[in-house]
């Protein structure tokens, strides 16, 4: 139970530095503050170097009017059902309201008090405008939507013995350079090739082995349907046949997930050669000096054997146990699409690439639909089709009229998700209050404002990280250039020596064993699966989209409901008693309490108490303290001294107020 | 479920219906399964069961992933898709399970096994949801698992401890449901750990953490007045609990460096035997249901490679023997229900991939303790282990049989805050031979 936290934590929280000058009610203030103040940024690890990013790509100032325009039809969409269904709607926000959840649904995270003080202050009409174009711009929302759609693709940093990395950064780079979402997911569908070449084959690979869950997930994703239970037989709630099932499976039926013909000779060459040359009994190789186990070798030569490709020789069958009429058990199954459009694989035509098109085509009747579907919940809490992913024939949208508007917008913006989310986010339906009334899953809600919601987990920690370090962004690194040059080998080419020498580089820097420190291995951040143990305590002070994934469970993320990455949209946001144990006590509450993090710096900048007491306020709250609070936290520090700020400091982190979204 | 299957037109329901019956249920299922789909109007009479209300205790090992049945509980050595694992003898005549169990076998005289339970669904998700409630997930409500539910019939036991704790859970667990917050099982991450952060600041007085406490409370009251929301009053809840577990002395409970450590090593040195210590700690100090998950049973690629099935099942061999053996000589044996479930079976045959796939038409889970009727099989499979051929099982039945144990009316209908019925094991029916 008493384990060592991080090597920074404990030169934190241990010896002279410990001595809070916020939370320690019995050191001498003024000695503290003597002490050069040691920002937690400081700690970071140095050992990989910062990668520069390209700027995300900005929202277009000449389209503004159509983005009014189109905001302004969906409030009188929106208006109609308040009108039907006699409901009042919420009142707008308040500018301090509005800025904080627009930080956060926007930019991933609270806003800083430098930010917080630029828009309060601000006397412009169109400020809310500008700030939802400037933060639409920042690498911060490269990073909230990583974190949704992370929960829903699962790019995990292992896969095998092979590490997805590139994959979790191609996913990065497309939200950066906005890629169109119809593009995104086709580029993810017709993915070939090594993850190194073609990092969207992750999105296969993230599901190797089972290529009929991995359809079920395509179209559960995608498509917003469910047809998993056709897999085994018809479909008891829907409409779907296992025929059909097997039908749009056959459309991946074609893919092989390792190398083939040449390369896949070469491989079973190597690994043979380096089987008779392990000696008998101690599971070594030794070549040129160099020395290894075999299961080193191994390693390496296993993760440069995933490489997806379509082979015409493979054909995807009926199950044995098929038992109905229309076709026999083991027969070989033709691809045929699900619904809307048909489409057929023409002689020559790779048939992912018809998938592919099948799915993201305007035509599709659920393509953009579930999209639109999945951005309107993102921000209002609800969708206007509910469960979002799992629509059938009969399923009715709360507001019909406005969720086919919201359809033929996400077609006229050409799936710019982007865009899509900024004409939301004009909206005055998006810029009310949250509903004082809790949402029940089983009456429509007819969006009087969004719902009221707990942080995500990365929201949570992102936040806290503002609070605590100056540049939250600062730690940036790409893992995935590193890895490339570490793990490909051509195997027909080069010598088994320099293979072995590869390996151990490969493992030494990678995949490797628990003795080695992290500055050896900078991009081996993946925890030990197994044990977890004294792995995951380097409690690193980046933004959550660059920490490995998945997280072992007790992590800060994890405890407050990131997903395991095992399951679609598996991220919770419920309480318990672990997440407040953390709230309490846990280093990440702390942090913010040290002279050097960003709320002690700034707070000791102001001179007057009550400016102190409004800059705690700002920061954590996004607003200004009412006269009663200034008068009780004036109280307690009159009481506790210099603890006595600290104390605020950690009783506001820890109110609710602090962690839903308004 | 008369609704749904009403939506259908004949044909489709009455293909969904024979095919049930041939090759998904086995057709001795079908009286049973008639009663659903007819949707008999009649109103079940609440039948009476023997033995119930035995197991003070449940300590619930949830295989993740979904085990394979084949190379476990259910050993066809003649068939097809056999695989590699070899069958061996256990202390109970005639009865074989695979050969990684190497303790088991000797106490198998205590351990009844279900070798026909069946299931709706082979995706995960969906299926490990069906097994910890007995309901299909629908996105209306959320129905609770089994210890909120037992929790919601007699109240907590330990006024510190929460009721039920999940140990190594993963981050989908169906947890309270619809219920409140405060019977939501308590998340262990890692064993080992146990509690994290369970301990203030050194510099922190208990005086100066109590002002902290009410500063929260004053500082959040107007916020809390204006959303007053079910899940907003949970966390003022979940802080309530952490605070009087914080003063509690019970706190050491989720501390198994306490153990001896022969005791530690005799669970296994993996995250799952030290989890089934920490639970077998947990009930001593009347905590009523511990689930603990040992996860990575989705064999598809390579299922007899060293660090796959074979390690896993020895560790679950490792950990089931020990905490048998531990219970019994601490007395706790006859009052604690040891249950071993998983989500679903494996396919009966070895695909191009080394490996197998979900299988939901037939697997095995087994239950011992709190007066089980041990040495006996339920069930059967057929020749391939493919199908159930007799006295199919399904989740709701498997869960009517722990709930049964543990004294709850399977009859007595809770409200959901929608104002809809739910049971604890839907409709669910005892297996009364084990009972």
């Amino acid at each position: 139970m008493n384990r060592p936290v991080s090597i920074s934590f404990r030169a934190m929280l241990c010896g002279v530095m410990l001595f809070l000058v916020f939370g320690f009610p019995y050191v001498n203030s003024v000695e503290a503050q003597k002490k050069k103040p040691q920002k937690p940024s400081s700690k970071l690890p140095v050992d990989a170097e910062s990668v520069k990013r390209d700027s995300p790509t900005k929202v277009e100032s000449e389209s503004l009017t159509q983005v009014r325009t189109s905001a302004a039809k969906i409030d009188a969409l929106v208006a109609k059902n308040y009108k039907k269904f006699d409901v009042k709607p919420n009142p707008r926000t308040t500018d301090e309201q509005f800025l904080r959840r627009m930080y956060l649904d926007a930019n991933g995270s609270i806003p800083n008090l430098r930010e917080t003080k630029t828009f309060l202050n601000s006397t412009s009409s169109t400020k809310r405008e500008r700030l939802i174009d400037f933060l639409l711009g920042r690498e911060g929302y490269v990073a909230h939507q990583y974190n949704y759609w992370a929960d829903l693709l699962r790019p995990i940093d292992r896969e095998g013995r092979l590490r997805l990395i590139p994959y979790q950064t191609w996913i990065k780079q497309s939200l950066r350079d906005n890629k169109p979402y119809d593009e995104f997911v086709s580029e993810l569908l017709t993915a070939e090739g090594k993850v190194w070449e073609n990092p969207a084959v992750g999105y296969y690979l993230t599901d190797d082995g089972m290529p009929l869950d991995n359809m079920n997930n395509t179209i559960q994703l995608f498509l917003g349907t469910r047809i998993g239970c056709a897999q085994c037989h018809d479909h008891p709630f829907d409409k779907w046949t296992q025929k059909e099932f097997y039908q749009i499976a056959s459309f991946t039926g074609q893919m092989v997930t390792r190398s083939t013909g040449e390369e896949g000779k070469a491989f079973g060459q190597m690994q043979k050669q380096f089987r008779s040359a392990t000696e008998a009994n101690s599971d070594k190789i030794k070549m040129e000096g160099a020395e290894a186990r075999y299961g080193v070798v191994q390693n390496l030569i296993v993760a440069n054997r995933y490489n997806v490709s379509e082979v015409s020789w493979k054909q995807l069958k009926l199950p044995k146990t098929y038992a109905y009429d229309d076709a026999k058990p083991e027969s070989v199954v033709q691809p045929k699409t699900l619904f809307g459009e048909v489409l057929t694989v023409k002689p020559g035509e790779a048939r992912r690439e018809v998938f592919a098109r099948w799915v993201t085509s305007p035509k599709n009747p659920r393509f953009a639909k579930t999209i639109a579907n999945r951005l309107w919940k993102q921000l209002m809490g609800v969708g206007q089709i509910e469960p979002v992913d799992d629509m059938q024939d009969g399923s009715v949208a709360e507001n019909p009229e406005l969720m086919a508007f919201l359809e033929s917008e996400m077609i006229r913006v050409e799936f710019d998700m982007k865009e899509f989310l900024r004409i939301i986010m004009n909206t005055k339906t998006y810029q009310r209050q949250a509903s004082y009334k809790e949402w029940d899953p089983a009456v429509p809600y007819h969006f009087p404002g969004p719902t009221l919601r707990r942080m995500s987990a990365e929201q949570a920690w992102d936040s806290l990280l503002t609070l605590a370090i100056p540049e939250p962004a600062a730690y940036s690194k790409d893992p995935s250039r590193e890895y490339e040059a570490l793990i490909n080998v051509n195997f027909s080419k080069e010598k088994p020596a320099d293979v072995l020498k590869k390996a151990i580089e490969f493992d030494r820097k990678i995949a490797g064993g628990k003795a080695r420190t992290d500055k050896e291995r900078p991009y081996s951040y993946v925890p030990d699966r197994d044990t977890y143990q004294g792995q995951y305590v380097r409690m690193l002070l980046a933004r959550a989209y660059e920490l490995p994934s998945p997280l072992p469970p007790g992590h800060f993320l994890r405890q407050f409901g990131q997903s395991d990455r095992e399951l679609i949209g598996a991220a919770s946001t419920d309480g318990s008693i672990p997440q407040i144990l953390t709230m309490l006590n846990g280093p990440s509450t702390h942090m913010m309490l040290e002279p050097g993090s960003e709320i002690y710096e700034n707070v000791m900048r102001e001179r007057s108490e009550l400016d102190q007491i409004g800059v705690i306020f700002l920061s954590i709250l996004s607003r200004q303290p009412s006269s009663a609070e200034k008068q009780l936290a004036r109280k307690e520090i009159k009481r506790a001294g210099n603890a006595g700020y600290g104390n605020v400091i950690w009783a506001l982190v820890n109110t609710r107020e602090f962690l839903f979204v308004q | 479920m008369k609704q749904i299957f009403d939506q259908f037109d004949d044909p489709t329901r009455r293909s969904f219906m024979s095919y049930a019956a041939k090759s998904l249920l086995g057709v001795s299922m079908l009286p049973a399964l008639g009663g659903i789909v007819l949707g008999a109007d009649e109103k079940k009479v609440a039948k009476k069961y023997p033995g119930g209300g035995t197991a003070k205790n449940v300590i619930y090992l949830y295989m993740e992933g979904a085990m394979s049945h084949l190379d476990t509980f259910d050993i066809k050595p003649k068939s097809q898709g056999s695989g590699t694992t070899q069958a061996v003898s256990t202390a109970v005549p005639g009865l074989q399970i695979g050969e990684h169990f190497k303790s088991l076998p000797a106490l198998m005289k205590d351990v009844a096994l279900i070798r026909s339970m069946y299931t709706a669904t082979g995706a995960h998700r969906p299926g490990r949801y069906l097994m910890r409630t007995s309901y299909e997930e629908i996105a209306s409500t959320r129905h609770p698992s089994l210890g909120p539910w037992a929790q919601s019939f007699f109240g907590k036991r330990n006024k510190t401890l929460p009721d039920s704790v999940v140990i190594s859970g993963g981050s989908q667990h169906p947890s309270a449901g619809f219920m409140e917050t405060r019977f939501s099982p308590l998340p262990i991450a890692n064993a080992v750990e146990g509690l994290q952060n369970a301990s203030s600041p050194k510099y922190l007085e208990d005086r100066d953490f109590n002002t902290r406490m009410n500063l929260i409370d004053s500082f959040d009251a107007s916020f809390r007045k204006k959303y007053d929301h079910k899940e907003v009053r949970a966390y003022t809840d979940f802080y309530k609990e952490t605070v009087a577990l914080l003063k509690s002395s019970d706190l050491e409970t989720f501390d198994i460096t306490k153990e001896p450590e022969d005791v530690r090593k005799a669970y296994g040195d993996h995250k799952f035997g030290q989890g089934a210590l920490l639970a077998r700690r947990l009930i001593q100090n009347n905590v009523r249901f511990v689930e603990v998950v040992s996860g990575g049973w989705d064999d598809h690629n390579n299922i007899y490679d060293d660090d796959k099935l074979p390690q896993r099942v020895q560790q679950l061999d490792q950990t089931l023997s020990a905490l048998i053996k531990d219970l019994k000589s601490n007395g706790l044996f006859d009052e604690t229900l040891i249950v071993l479930a998983t989500e679903f079976g494996r396919t009966p045959r070895i695909s191009d991939r080394a490996g197998r796939d979900h299988h939901p038409a037939s697997f095995s889970c087994a239950l011992a303790g709190a007066g089980i009727k041990g040495g006996q099989v339920i069930g059967k499979t057929d020749d391939q282990g493919g199908t159930v051929d007799e006295d199919g099982v399904m989740p709701a039945d498997f869960n009517a049989t722990i709930a049964h144990k543990m004294g709850i009316d399977l009859a007595a209908e809770i409200y959901s805050p929608s104002g809809r019925p739910f049971k604890v094991a839907h409709d669910g029916e005892v297996i009364e031979k084990l009972v």
